[in-house]
């Protein structure tokens, strides 16, 4: 439910940010309604976007997900994470007392702020956190002048 | 004195109002909580934590999870965009009569803390033989 509200670019920041979004959704999701994984999804699972001089790092939760089970894609700009996560943890004969860990098909996509070098990114996913490692575009590396 | 008195209360009223939760350094794991006939057991959302780090105790039937976050960005990155939280993570949970509380076990895998609380053998249920 929130993925699907998430895509609607109107919504109003205050809202978004009661409900956990940042301010400045809006650029990120431009591209959410294009992807099918999106559009698929029962949950997005938060991120974080940083930079440093070579490349754009992009940090994604995922808690009780299996490396198996992680897509990461990248076209146009656009990177996108989508994959599942296992509904197993209450079982058999047990009953539930509380449920608040989100479950199921899970995707989020990230226009990206630079152009990256697509064969170098690498990704790695470790006590639940994913992070992938993009390097930026020879051309978009900032470019030292020297004064002379 | 009074200069460290002015300095709790804008501490106070810093952290009150409305969406103080969204600025509080501690972040509230999500958690699963089931309940079989031998125990009770968690799981908690912890993404992030340090196995080492995570301390899970049972103090006057409370059950306190805790865990520091280490920065997930490098010195130097500049961010752009954040939605995870920073800080630690800190929840309690109310025990019931009947936990066994020498016979707690916990385990930390792929980003969840999962705690298992066995019941007293008193508060198990039992089956009543029908002679």
């Amino acid at each position: 439910m929130l993925a699907r509200f998430e895509k609607y670019q109107s919504v109003d920041p205050l809202i978004g940010e009661l409900l956990g979004f940042s301010r400045d959704f809006d650029s990120l999701y431009a591209s959410s309604l294009e992807s099918p994984a999106v559009e698929d999804a029962t949950f997005a699972p938060h991120l974080d976007v940083s930079e440093n001089k070579e490349e754009v790092v992009v940090v994604a939760e995922l808690p009780g997900v299996k490396k198996e089970e992680v897509k990461i894609s990248l076209e146009k700009g656009v990177l996108t994470i989508n994959g599942k996560r296992e509904e197993d943890t209450i079982s058999g004969d047990a009953r539930g007392l509380l449920r608040e860990q989100r479950k199921g098909k899970f995707a989020r996509t990230v226009r990206l702020p630079y152009e990256v070098d697509a064969a170098k990114v690498s990704a790695e996913l470790s006590d639940g956190l994913l992070r992938i490692v993009l390097p930026k575009a020879e051309a978009a590396r900032a470019h030292q002048i020297t004064v002379r | 004195m009074s200069q460290v008195n002015n300095a709790i209360v804008k501490k106070s009223e810093v952290e009150s109002g409305p969406g103080a939760f969204l600025r509080a350094p501690l972040s509230i794991p999500a958690s699963d909580v089931s309940e079989t006939g031998e125990a009770y057991v968690l799981h908690l959302d912890m993404p992030g934590a340090q196995k080492e780090a995570i301390s899970v105790t049972v103090v006057d039937g409370t059950l306190l999870v805790r865990a520091p976050l280490a920065p997930i960005h490098g010195e130097g990155a500049a961010v752009m965009y954040r939605e995870i939280r920073t800080g630690a993570y800190e929840r309690r949970f109310t025990l019931g009569e009947g936990i066994d509380r020498n016979n707690v076990d916990a385990r930390y895998e792929n980003g969840v803390l999962t705690v298992r609380l066995l019941k007293t053998e008193a508060s198990k249920p039992k089956d009543i033989v029908i002679r």
